[in-house]
């Protein structure tokens, strides 16, 4: 999965995720979300249009993002997401936990 | 034999110096080849190894290597740069790895380079030594991680001995371990006139989440024994006030789905949080009783709703996990929901037990996955009404 990460704004990056989202890839999304929140972000966007399968590690890793800028007043969105992506969010009624928008 | 008569005797001990040392080099080479067994499988050790001895034939002051690789050997940096030469090699489909060979008092000719050449491919093959070695290990360390996760899973799940047995019921229970095993759970637990039954998925993978299931299980049965009383929906909650801080610190979640199906009212209620796919299958159409909460360890305080029916016999309710519906085919198509629902409707219209219905399920998805190695567990539970 390619992680590209946009800071124009360094207090609210974007991530744009390409490709599977599973557990081969949970320490590289970790990663880059720890230093994000680490420099100046409070809130990130996820953006998730080019995810094709999501798993269950995959989806503690977002609740696991979404926590840690919580803690720090900050907010995790979701953005775009796929169909294989909502599919999965409205069977585990993640849904329900995480932000979610349209746009980026 | 070419005659040295005519040679001054300056000449013959220039040549004799220069036969000597070209005899010294190729002892030199001997002994660098031929050494004794590594005492050490590390990199820098079987490296430096290298170089001491090559030091002594080469007169080395300093080699630095970088690339897949970062070392220095020296006893000490040169205090002029006569001598440097430098190479990259490729060390087995790792990368590149610079070397470069020091000496501060002459330069080094034709016959160093070459010399120095050998010792840099000897250099590389210690490298590459090295990382096979640890590739190895870290199968070896792999290997048994499976291994235990394995057996701390099976510790934890009930026996299929302890199935629960009614003339009105018929039970199947099954969990297929994948090669890295999962943290699919399942319990179940007769208390009075109700069999309680539980299913859940454990984020994650290996022994983090084969030791955070056995706790989830612990919880479930738990939970279950202190407050069957009072529904599944409390249930959950209870264990949701066991697991959450739990899971939460260890960035994992468990999403899980508990019944009760009462065998003197015939009513059957599930509460679910977070947990796919659960299918009830009643004349002939199937229906999904899906999450009215997320998983455990997302948000504290787990507040699931109440599913309720009655029951029929020929009735079927089915839970599963999602190593049944995300099973890839060679194609790379996945079993999908829809298939397991209409699948699931198949079986229960023909079959007499629940067991039918689950072997002839699990062989249908093994059948879709042929040739593809089983992504995650599978785990399975089917109840018939009779």
């Amino acid at each position: 999965m390619d992680i590209v990460t946009n800071s124009t704004d360094p207090t609210h990056p974007v991530l744009t995720l390409d490709g599977r989202f599973d557990a081969f890839e949970t320490d590289a999304f970790r990663t880059t979300i720890d230093q994000l929140l680490a420099a100046e972000a409070t809130d990130i966007t996820v953006d998730l249009r080019d995810v094709q399968f999501i798993d269950s590690s995959a989806l503690a890793e977002l609740v696991r993002a979404m926590k840690h800028c919580r803690e720090g007043n900050g907010e995790l969105y979701l953005a775009q997401l796929s169909d294989p992506v909502r599919v999965i969010l409205e069977l585990t009624r993640l849904d329900a936990a995480f932000e979610i928008v349209q746009a980026v | 034999m070419a005659s040295v008569d005519h040679l001054s005797g300056e000449a013959i001990t220039s040549l004799t110096g220069a036969l000597v040392d070209a005899n010294d080099r190729l002892l030199g080479l001997l002994e660098l080849i031929t050494n004794d067994p590594p005492t050490s499988l590390e990199a820098p050790q079987m490296v430096d190894a290298v170089l001491d001895r090559a030091a002594s034939i080469l007169d080395l002051d300093m080699v630095q290597i970088d690339g897949v690789e970062q070392h220095v050997w020296g006893r000490r940096p040169p205090n002029t740069s006569k001598g440097l030469w430098t190479t990259s090699l490729e060390v087995a489909d790792s990368g590149l790895l610079n070397i470069a060979f020091m000496r501060g008092h002459r330069r080094f000719d034709t016959g160093d380079t070459k010399l120095l050449a050998a010792v840099a491919k000897l250099v590389t093959s210690a490298v590459a030594t090295s990382r096979v070695h640890h590739a190895t290990l870290a199968q070896e360390v792999l290997a048994r991680e499976h291994s235990t996760a394995a057996q701390v899973a099976a510790a934890a799940l009930p026996h299929e001995a302890s199935i629960p047995t009614l003339p009105t019921l018929s039970f199947f229970a099954r969990l297929l371990p994948a090669r890295e095993t999962g943290g699919d759970l399942f319990t179940w637990q007769q208390v009075d006139d109700s069999v309680w039954f539980a299913i859940g998925d454990v984020s994650g993978k290996g022994l983090p989440a084969a030791v955070l299931m056995s706790t989830a299980v612990s919880a479930i049965d738990a939970s279950i024994s202190r407050h069957h009383d009072l529904g599944p929906r409390n249930v959950v909650g209870a264990v949701d006030a066991w697991l959450h801080q739990r899971l939460s610190n260890a960035a994992m979640f468990v999403t899980l789905a508990i019944g009760e199906w009462n065998s003197r009212t015939q009513t059957l209620k599930i509460a679910n949080a977070g947990h796919s796919p659960v299918v009830w299958c009643t004349q002939g159409t199937s229906t999904r009783v899906d999450a009215t909460a997320p998983p455990i360890g997302v948000l504290e305080g787990c507040q699931t709703g109440h599913w309720t029916t009655g029951t029929n016999p020929g009735d079927v309710l089915v839970l599963a996990t999602d190593g049944l519906t995300e099973q890839n085919n060679v194609a790379g198509a996945m079993f999908g929901e829809d298939r397991l629902d209409a699948t699931v409707c198949t079986y229960a219209a023909s079959a007499d037990d629940a067991n039918e219905i689950g072997e002839r399920l699990l062989a249908t998805v093994a059948a879709h996955g042929a040739d593809c190695a089983q992504s995650d567990d599978r785990a399975l539970l089917v109840l018939r009404f009779s």
